[in-house]
């Protein structure tokens, strides 16, 4: 270890650490523009230089780059130092006056005018913020392996710039030279000759990027970083490996493979959500043509404060905020033809509540409803959307509408007012279309692994609408929220809490009880064809083997698993040598019972 | 060992045919130096001559003698006489030359700079007594001038390899020692102690080693390190070859700006003969060292002779120096121990270890030893290459060697160091030159550049100059150098356009004291040298450009208004013919006058006038 004094505390560091390792051990902050954790310093920028009172050549020394050693007293608030760092600050001023990170730095150290002269009108290109700093040649050469950019000219007419100034072939497009620059001056689309593919951020509905590593959204479980392998730098080209160094937990592990679980359980809830129907089916909403018409779950990212926007409401297509807001309803839902016949169930309470949000944002804006007609069935519903209608939050178009379509930089929404019997045209900022609500893609997939059936839509099949609502017919597979049907969030809970209570009631005894009809195989008889394996739906039936006191196979026979079969006799039916049958419903008591009718 | 016995006593041979050559012998100065004054037209006459006319003489191109400013330069030898060096040899005097004295007995004795060996022709004085060899010391230079740099024999004669091949008979350890003993500090600029950067090197772990010869020679007006790779590539093989021997190095690369294309041809040369005796290779001479060399280009940037900056150059990188620690001895090329030395410091060795580090230590003062070899240039009658034991005083470079100003000028300063040296004005005349009293005086030895200036040289102009040329040498990556450079720039060109205002001088010192203090590298790190030096000395004249709008050496264009004094002038009219804009008019043999509104203070009047009636108002 090395014992080394900054400002007059001592601080033990390992050989190899920078000063401004030691200082940051220390709690103490340094400010940096050209350092960046992942990347070698180069100590270019010098505003983290700290001075060598003893222990070393004296003076100033960039404690980004410079290793701490044995004995040294450092100050990183001296005089020298403060007045060299003035003077970096004021330099890099004139140089880049529009960097809002050298202004905030220079309010910071009491800058308050500058004597040196802007070094060339401003043209408000972000290039301009460039300080020369060379964070990214250098991260883009030492840590990705590309060398996309590099310096071009010396002296002050130095500029970040790719090899020969043509338009580079080797850009990887990754945009770590943007995420780690200080001030914002570069774009990787300057250099890279195709166009730079941004990662859509899924959580957002694409409506803003994320990086490869990322948390897939705020409130996930468990709330920890994943790597997307088809878009890491490291797993495409071996380059990279930042996150690796600067993560202070080791906690990067590349060579991690994904790896199938095997549990034993015994009961299983499917809980698998839904997905909103695409709406650029319908071409007469321009949903996919219009960047102002989104459907609502962009909408709700649009106004969550965690979204990409963070919270603020704005047209995608030019940035303004939306004067005229235009909700549909039942897009694909309730529709016979090319739709969904279902009600989404949904839709009318969140539009209403997207009314309000939309007010919240856009105090003078004004919203229009186009509905079919209003399902608030729930508690407090009814009054909820009464209140929008009657506080006016939004106005309610009973009607539908044929056609969205552009006029200048407005979108037209044609559409019926029945209660009037007018057609109406709306001048519309943006549309919020609240498309259908379907099941989540793969639920056929997991409905045959789950042997549980699905409607023509392919929501899971309850075992009894009325009675058995949250069973399936498979026993000790249960259902909760929108795989069963479009349900808003009271009741999913509802149904959730209902099936887990399902399922702990299985798994808290220590037996099983069932139904007293369920299918028996004589296994004297039964010569192992296995037919009726194929028609169980239940997947009840299991191979068994039959073993005499050595522990020689004898035969291999069906065997019925008690707990899951439904009685509901297919094997009994299928089987041909007879040798399945229902208990209760054997064919000896079904005939005796025919008997006792016909005497 | 193999000792090379043969080799030598051929090479003693054959110089001492040349010495004693039957027919005349004529030495042309054909470095870079002569070649710029016409010594290729030279020789080509010669030779054209020599064949038709069936002339039995035989020619040898040798390197620069130093007396630049006589060039070209040529030494004739007659069986039976001394040598004579002429100068100012063109292309009609070679054949007179030729005529009278090759061919006959007139030994041309107006043209005549001396005798370079013993004997007397006519009255011609000896050539080491000629006003600009006189204090001098031939100690690097011994070979430049004399030998041929293409022919090996001539070196070897001349003890050439012995000290390397003294080294490996004394072992590492020993020729360290004399190393030590000589005192021999690096002569590219800092003057570090050579033996001690060696042992940092040679204690350093890390395989394999590399020494480096740093012939990159940035600083304008400096041809130190060019002269001795044309005129001796030798000398620096072999230093190097010791200090790889003493380091444990097995390759080495010289680093030469690819403006120098003579002298990488002359040390490519002296590469392949010294690998065809075997002095370069794998197990020389039978010893167990192995050593090769490698010559890099550089593409003649002043920064690319920062250590670091030359190394990733060699590397093929930006050549941009980086922060130190680590040192090259620690983590140089490749990231492996590496050993930088200047020319002249390589060119000095091989003196050393064969004479001993003693002789060597017995040249110079308490804390530089030896001699230094300077480019004397800029106002003063001779310009050239100088040779000097540490300790001389800058009187007698300037006054004895360099003859003093020109003309009826007055000395007012040289500057030394270059670029990021600074200037010594005439009260500091008397100071012995050696690394640490130039430093204390605010100047550099730098690698050797001397830039002598008289009145007419205006001191801010010339700080000005020297930060334009490190503004555009800053490699940039540096905020404190590549901003703060040249924002002291803007202000010199301001004040020289006559818009300075209270204030600048301060802010040019702060920010001056800011670039030194918080710069990445050395060339930030004294880029502020020749302003801060002037502002030292010469305040008055940033002063007099600021507050009373006047620079008095009659340079800075916006400032000055020339004006003819009639009592002076005799009217001789060379003004008037000069003239760009015909501002000037006059009567023959009368005063003249200049029409002020005509003048574009271009400053041809003032240089021209042989009366220095021209005044600066
Ligand atoms: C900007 C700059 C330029 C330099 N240029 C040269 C040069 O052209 N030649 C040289 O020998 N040393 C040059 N140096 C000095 C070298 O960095 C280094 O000190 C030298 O090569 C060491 O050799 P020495 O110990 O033999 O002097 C330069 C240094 C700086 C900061």
């Amino acid at each position: 270890m090395i014992t080394l004094t900054i400002d007059g505390q001592q601080v033990e560091v390992e050989p190899g650490k920078t000063i401004l390792d030691a200082a940051k051990s220390l709690g103490k902050v340094i400010p940096t523009l050209c350092y960046h954790p992942a990347v070698p310093a180069a100590g270019a920028c010098r505003i983290c230089v700290v001075e060598v009172v003893a222990g070393d050549r004296p003076g100033l020394v960039p404690a980004c780059a410079y290793p701490a050693k044995e004995g040294m007293d450092i100050q990183t608030q001296s005089d020298r130092v403060m007045q060299s760092r003035r003077m970096t600050l004021q330099l890099l001023l004139a140089r880049s006056p529009g960097a809002e990170v050298i202004q905030d730095m220079a309010r910071d150290h009491g800058i308050t005018e500058n004597p040196f002269p802007e070094r060339a009108k401003q043209t408000g290109d972000k290039s301009e913020k460039c300080i020369m700093c060379g964070l990214c040649v250098r991260l883009c050469q030492q840590i990705i392996g590309a060398s996309a950019i590099c310096f071009d000219g010396r002296g002050p007419d130095r500029k970040v710039s790719t090899p020969y100034n043509n338009q580079s072939d080797v850009c990887l497009g990754c945009g770590a030279c943007a995420f780690v620059c200080p001030t914002g001056a570069i774009d990787p689309a300057d250099y890279s000759p195709s166009p730079i593919e941004k990662i859509p951020n899924e959580f957002n509905c694409g409506l803003d990027s994320r990086t490869p590593i990322h948390i897939p959204f705020p409130q996930a479980v468990p709330n920890k970083p994943l790597i997307d392998r088809d878009n890491c730098i490291r797993f495409k080209t071996g380059g990279c490996g930042a996150c690796e160094t600067i993560c202070p937990a080791g906690a990067i592990n590349y060579d991690m493979e994904d790896e199938f679980v095997e549990e034993e359980v015994g009961a299983i809830i499917a809980a698998t959500g839904y997905e909103i129907m695409d709406p650029s089916i319908y071409e007469e909403y321009g949903y996919g043509r219009y960047p102002d018409v989104v459907t609502s779950l962009e909408f709700e990212r649009m106004v969550s404060a965690s979204g990409p926007t963070n919270g603020e409401l704005t047209r995608p297509s030019n940035g303004e905020p939306p004067k005229t807001i235009v909700f549909l309803q039942c897009i694909g839902s309730r529709r016979e033809v090319n739709g969904k016949p279902y009600c989404s169930n949904i839709c009318c309470m969140y539009t209403a509540k997207h009314a309000i949000l939309y007010k919240h944002k856009v105090h003078d804006g004004q919203a229009f409803v186009f509905f079919m007609d209003v399902r608030a069935a729930g508690k407090n519903y009814d009054q909820f959307v009464r209140r929008v209608v009657k506080e006016q939050i939004a106005t309610y178009v009973r009607g539908r509408v044929s056609k969205v379509f552009a006029r200048g930089d407005k979108l037209i929404v044609r559409g019926a007012d029945t209660l009037s019997g007018t057609q109406v045209e709306i001048a519309a900022d943006m549309v919020v279309l609240a498309a259908a609500l379907v099941p989540s893609s793969g639920i056929r997939e997991l409905s045959q692994k789950l042997r549980v059936g699905f409607d023509e839509h392919g929501f899971l099949l309850e075992a009894h609408p009325k009675l058995r609502p949250v069973d399936t017919n498979t026993a000790g597979v249960f259902l909760a929220g929108c795989c069963h049907s479009p349900k808003d969030i009271p009741e999913s809970v509802a149904q959730a809490g209902a099936a887990a209570s399902k399922a702990l009631g299985l798994v808290c005894h220590t037996r099983l009880s069932r139904e007293p009809t369920i299918g028996i195989v004589d296994e004297s008889s039964c010569n192992g064809c296995f037919e009726c394996e194929g028609v169980c739906a239940y997947g009840a039936i299991s191979a068994k083997e039959l073993k005499d006191k050595k522990g020689n196979t004898l035969a291999t026979v069906a065997n019925i698993n008690q707990g899951l079969c439904q009685g509901c006799g297919a094997c009994a039916a299928t089987c041909r040598s007879k040798s399945i049958e229902v208990q209760g419903y054997r064919d000896d008591q079904l005939f005796a019972a025919i008997n006792a009718i016909n005497r | 060992m193999r000792t090379l016995r043969k080799n030598y006593s051929e090479a003693a041979d054959q110089w001492e045919a040349l010495q004693t050559s039957s027919v005349p012998v004529l030495y042309v100065g054909a470095a870079t130096c002569g070649r710029a004054a016409g010594a290729g037209e030279v020789i080509e006459r010669l030779q054209t001559e020599i064949r038709d006319r069936q002339i039995a003489a035989q020619v040898v191109e040798v390197g620069c003698l130093g007396l630049c400013c006589l060039e070209p330069l040529v030494v004739v030898h007659k069986p039976g006489s001394p040598q004579v060096c002429y100068g100012r040899v063109d292309t009609d005097r070679i054949v007179h030359i030729l005529d009278r004295y090759v061919l006959g007995d007139d030994p041309c004795a107006e043209w005549a700079l001396g005798t370079m060996t013993p004997g007397e022709v006519d009255s011609i004085g000896k050539f080491s007594e000629h006003p600009m060899m006189t204090g001098q010391v031939r100690h690097v230079l011994r070979n430049c001038g004399v030998i041929d740099p293409k022919d090996m024999s001539h070196y070897l004669a001349r003890d050439g390899y012995r000290g390397f091949m003294k080294a490996l008979e004394l072992g590492p350890d020993k020729t360290l020692k004399e190393v030590k003993k000589a005192g021999l500090r690096g002569r590219g600029g800092a003057g570090f102690p050579t033996w001690q950067k060696w042992q940092f090197c040679r204690t350093a772990s890390g395989e394999p080693k590399y020494v480096i010869c740093n012939a990159d020679e940035g600083d304008p007006g400096a041809f130190m390190d060019r002269s001795i790779m044309e005129g001796d590539p030798y000398s620096v093989l072999e230093g190097m070859a010791i200090g790889a021997y003493v380091i444990g190095a097995e390759s080495g690369y010289i680093y030469v700006r690819g403006e120098y294309p003579l002298a990488i041809r002359n040390l490519s040369i002296a590469i392949e003969q010294s690998r065809a005796l075997g002095l370069l290779g794998d197990n020389i001479l039978d010893s167990g060292f192995s050593f090769d060399l490698e010559i890099v280009r550089g593409a003649g940037a002043f920064v690319c002779g920062e250590e670091t900056a030359l190394i990733a150059s060699v590397q093929g990188d930006i050549g941009s120096p980086r922060q130190r620690p680590p040192y090259p001895a620690q983590a140089g090329l490749w990231g492996k121990p590496t050993n930088i030395n200047n020319v002249e410091t390589w060119s000095n060795v091989p003196a050393i270890i064969l004479r001993g580090g003693k002789q060597f230590s017995g040249i110079g003062t308490k804390q530089s030893k030896g001699t230094k070899v300077f480019s004397l240039v800029g106002k003063v009658r001779n310009t050239g290459l100088v040779e000097v034991p540490m300790g001389t005083t800058m009187r007698e470079i300037v006054y004895d060697i360099g003859g003093g100003p020109q003309k009826k000028r007055t000395f007012k300063a040289v500057q030394s160091g270059g670029p990021s040296g600074g200037c010594i004005p005439a009260p500091l005349l008397d100071l012995p030159i050696d690394f640490d009293k130039l430093q204390e005086a605010g100047a550099m030895m730098g690698s050797g550049g001397l830039i002598v200036m008289d009145d007419h040289t205006c001191m801010v102009d010339v700080a000005k100059y020297f930060l334009a040329f490190l503004v555009d040498e800053s490699c940039g990556k540096c905020t404190a150098c590549r901003e703060g450079v040249a924002q002291m720039h803007n202000i010199l060109v301001r004040i020289c356009q006559g818009e300075g205002r209270d204030g600048d001088i301060e802010l040019l010192e702060q920010l001056g004291t800011y670039v030194k203090d918080t710069s990445l590298c050395q060339l930030g790190g004294t880029a502020p040298n020749p302003v801060l030096s002037t502002l030292r000395y010469f305040r008055d004249e940033y002063e007099a450009h600021i507050h009373d709008k006047t620079c008095r050496a009659g340079v800075c264009k916006s400032l000055v208004r020339f004006a003819i004094d009639p009592d002076t002038c005799k009217g001789c009219g060379l003004c008037v013919r000069d003239c760009p804009t015909d501002a000037i008019s006059g009567e023959k043999k009368e005063p003249h006058h200049i029409d002020a509104d005509l003048c574009v203070q271009c400053g041809v009047c003032y240089e021209d006038c042989p009366f220095d009636a021209v005044l600066v108002e």
